[in-house]
């Protein structure tokens, strides 16, 4: 019985040694650690074999949304098509509105193309890992975006091969963290933030500022992290109510799609990242 | 032993699933199959040991192993803070095994506890953790979280139990994988 009882107590001394050890090490060689999980977890061939999978089967979950989508954008068409007429005069709007933010039409920064290889499996945090890394010349801070423009985020951490990084809608989530936009119409200013039901708002607007639903909101030249001018979200829902501010409901415009392939651009690092 | 690189290998596949089919850029609920898994381990290597005499608890450093190896695989892929799952992992399978010691074994509504109560302590963890050492604002989306894995984990049970009874002729070989 006590031969039994000190062979516990013996057992149990050894095993929390161990874990002290192995924790030490655990948050001692993080970087490695992280670079070769991502490694392991990602095979090349295995790693797109299973996205393209998954992909298969996003595609049959989500088969009558894409088909509601389909429909939709057949609506829109032909709404465009009636708008065709109009062309010429929104062009010459879009001229001058182009002209009141000082956006170039041409891009006015380098970027390099990379692949989304891992995404954030707990949709906790938003982060995900592209296939290139310092390397290739890609650093922390750099922005990610799609071809169409669109900001995706920026990368957080970075390793030989690879890049981790944090989607806008998921550093939201910490309370510090906020976006300055623009409404790319009207042009007003607004910080966009996510409440504590994950929803993403717009807060400080005027009481009557010019904006409608569907209106597209880009970067502003406030952001220290973020190009100019980078497509971010579009106003879903505007919430009115007597004696109180109205209030603007956002949604993304990459949430819609699986990504694979994203632009991230070289030529912009942050300020407070390069002196790190 | 072979149970046990049975287990493993379909950790090891749970862990690619994981990471390859839960995933999106934008914010929301999910569920953590390596928890639920993690937690059908733990339950049925503890059903054993009160069923088998040996004194070497192997099954134990197994499970240590496993939480080693998935607070690993989920730090990688959550930008949540290094540490963060594998100490919430931690804490949670500590509240496990005492209530292992506490509560009455072998009876289906203490499994649905300790199940429960895992799932709790690790989500409660996440947003002590998160909201001390990174003043995250993630406490609603947590709790989301811990409804929907707790649900499942229920529905998982639930259809294991029904299967035992089913088919309670292989009764010891299909309970939790094995």
């Amino acid at each position: 019985m006590r031969k039994d009882y000190l062979r516990r107590i013996v057992f149990l001394v050894i095993l929390a040694i161990t874990i002290i050890f192995m924790l030490r090490f655990y948050f001692g060689y993080q970087r490695y650690l992280k670079s070769s999980v991502i490694g392991v977890v990602h095979q090349e061939k295995i790693g797109n074999y299973l996205i393209e999978l998954s992909n298969w089967f996003h595609d049959l979950i989500y088969f009558s949304q894409f088909r509601q989508r389909l429909e939709k954008t057949e609506k829109e068409n032909i709404y465009l098509l009636s708008e065709l007429l109009k062309l010429k005069e929104l062009e010459e709007e879009n001229k001058s509105l182009l002209e009141i933010l000082r956006i170039k039409k041409s891009k006015d920064w380098n970027a390099s193309e990379a692949k989304i290889i891992l995404v954030d499996s707990s949709g906790l945090s938003g982060s995900f890992w592209v296939n290139k890394g310092k390397k290739e010349g890609l650093n922390e801070g750099m922005n990610v975006i799609l071809p169409e423009k669109i900001l995706i985020g920026r990368l957080v951490e970075c390793f030989e091969s690879y890049c981790q990084g944090e989607s806008i809608f998921g550093s939201l989530s910490d309370p510090g963290t906020k976006l300055s936009v623009e409404n790319f119409r009207s042009g007003v200013l607004g910080i966009l933030e996510r409440d504590k039901r994950g929803s993403l708002i717009l807060k400080l607007m005027p009481r009557n500022a010019d904006i409608e639903i569907g209106d597209i909101f880009v970067t502003s030249s406030e952001n220290i992290n973020f190009v100019r001018g980078l497509l971010v979200a579009r106003v879903k829902e505007i919430k009115k109510k007597d004696n109180y501010l109205p209030q603007y409901f956002l949604e993304p415009l990459f949430s819609q799609t699986r990504l694979f392939s994203v632009l991230v651009i070289t030529s912009f690092i942050p300020s407070n990242t390069r002196s790190n | 032993m072979f149970k046990i690189f049975k287990n493993f290998i379909f950790f090891c596949l749970l862990v690619l699933f994981q990471a390859y089919f839960g995933a999106d850029l934008f914010i929301k609920t999910s569920i953590n199959f390596i928890l639920i898994f993690l937690i059908f381990t733990f339950l049925t290597f503890q059903r054993e040991k009160s069923r088998e005499s040996t004194s070497f608890p192997f099954p134990l450093i197994y499970l240590i192993f496993l939480l080693l190896i998935s607070g690993l695989a989920l730090d990688a892929l959550i930008a949540l803070g290094w540490g963060m799952n594998l100490l919430s992992l931690f804490f949670a399978f500590g509240a496990g095994l005492f209530l292992e010691k506490v509560l009455e074994k072998g009876r289906f509504f203490s499994l649905i506890v300790k199940g429960e109560v895992i799932i709790a302590v690790y989500y409660f963890s996440l947003y002590l953790l998160s909201g001390m050492f990174l003043n995250l604002n993630i406490g609603y989306r947590l709790f989301l979280d811990f409804v929907l894995n707790s649900l499942f984990f229920l529905v998982i049970l639930f259809f294991f139990m029904f299967l035992e009874k089913k088919f309670s002729k292989i009764n010891e070989k299909l309970f939790l994988f094995h």
